[in-house]
């Protein structure tokens, strides 16, 4: 499969979950975040140019969808994931547990950004926000990727 | 030529093209952000955006189709009693156009009630001598006869039905003029007494009050003839009749009382 099959079948999935799944599968006030499940999995399998085209594009969409954050994730998602993709002959990282742990910082550093970037968009305390929004899905984020890293990593050898 | 930073520029072309796209995006005015995201909802995101409308439909579905289905046991209900009161519109109607072109008063009275004696074929029905009812007052439905009078109770009258022995009608052939008398008997149900073998009376006639025994005003439906026999030796023919009311589904009736005027 060509790199522009695969980013264009992930963006559809990624809509797909976003648009569709998402607020479906809600525990405990979280949902995981695929997008950053994605692009991690693209950058550190398919290198920078793969996972930027995929940051970009899936960030675009995502964002198009509440107008006021136009730019802001496409922005995270191309710079996450070439910085990230530009990593991937030195880090190595095959470890599913460690991959999961690198979406969940970068889920983490992009909710900080998101913040920053639009303080009003995160109404009440900080530290609620921190309880009940940010640690539930970071914690549901970290399990899906576990999930996912394990089932793409034992493909991936299976294929090897 | 190709300097270092150009070699580096050029490696790193899609990050910054990316980097300043979005940064255009960003800074965009809210009428450009707007048409962009009206673009892509219209475009790409139509089909998800779509689906996402159609799965919660169908969530709702079920919910949706538990309350119709309780709308429409509950309109049924409405139609049933909407039907009956059409029914009994109908009914009252034509007792009311019978009424309005004989001398009586019609005082119309529901059925409450079987028959309070045992040896009457009798019903019980709802008005009584506040509303005027007196003992023999005649009492038809929009079929023709039900009966008479039989007692009379402050808010309660006693009707005997025509389907009693010992309520007998004076009546008359409606096409051939015969006189005789409706009575019921028992298990050959109603028959037609007392006409003379020699009178011409046929199956299919139609039988009403002859208004001879005072009680019944002229002209009432009793019923109509099924069975007409002249057997040898017998002074009088032996004819049977269906009646024109079904007394087992008497609901309202009319009384009738002379009127005033």
């Amino acid at each position: 499969m060509s790199a522009a099959a695969l980013v264009l079948i992930l963006i559809v999935v990624t809509l797909a979950y976003q648009i569709n799944l998402r607020e479906r599968i809600e525990l405990f006030g979280g949902t995981p975040d695929l997008n950053i499940i994605l692009l991690v999995f693209l950058s550190l399998s398919y290198g920078r140019g793969v996972a930027l085209a995929f940051g970009f594009l899936a960030g675009l969409f995502l964002d198009a969808l509440v107008p006021h954050f136009l730019g802001a994730t496409a922005l995270l998602g191309s710079v996450t994931g070439y910085l990230l993709g530009s990593l991937k002959a030195k880090l190595l990282i095959e470890n599913p547990w460690v991959r999961g742990g690198i979406s969940v910082a970068i889920f983490c550093l992009w909710e900080v950004f998101l913040i920053l970037l639009y303080p009003s968009s995160r109404p009440g305390s900080f530290g609620n926000y921190l309880r009940w929004q940010l640690f539930p899905c970071a914690v549901y984020t970290y399990l899906v990727a576990l999930l996912f890293f394990c089932i793409f990593q034992k493909r991936e050898e299976v294929s090897w | 030529m190709w300097s270092f930073s150009d070699r580096r520029l050029g490696r790193h072309l899609h990050l910054y093209v990316a980097i300043v796209l979005s940064l255009a995006l960003l800074t965009s005015g809210h009428r450009q952000k707007n048409l962009i995201a009206q673009i892509c909802h219209s475009t790409i995101l139509f089909p998800f955006l779509y689906l996402n409308e159609t799965i919660a439909e169908w969530s709702n579905l079920s919910e949706e189709n538990r309350e119709l289905s309780s709308l429409v046991a509950r309109l049924l209900l409405e139609n049933s009693s909407l039907k009956e009161a059409k029914l009994e519109n109908y009914r009252l109607r034509r007792l009311l156009n019978f009424v309005r072109t004989t001398r009586f008063r019609g005082v119309p009275a529901k059925i409450v009630g079987g028959s309070p004696h045992l040896n009457l074929k009798a019903v019980l029905v709802s008005v009584g001598k506040r509303d005027g009812v007196r003992r023999n007052m005649p009492v038809i439905s929009s079929d023709g006869v039900v009966g008479k009078v039989f007692e009379v109770l402050e808010n309660t009258a006693v009707v005997v039905l025509l389907t009693d022995p010992n309520c007998p009608l004076a009546v008359i052939d409606q096409k051939t003029r015969v006189l005789g008398i409706v009575r019921w008997r028992g298990h050959q149900g109603m028959i037609l007494d007392n006409v003379p073998y020699q009178e011409s009376v046929s199956p299919g006639d139609t039988i009403v009050s002859s208004g001879m025994g005072g009680v019944f005003p002229v002209g009432l439906n009793v019923g109509v003839t099924t069975k007409v026999r002249s057997e040898k030796g017998e002074i009088f023919k032996k004819i049977e009749l269906e009646p024109a009311v079904n007394f087992n589904r008497l609901e309202e009736v009319y009384i009738l009382s002379p009127s005033e005027e």
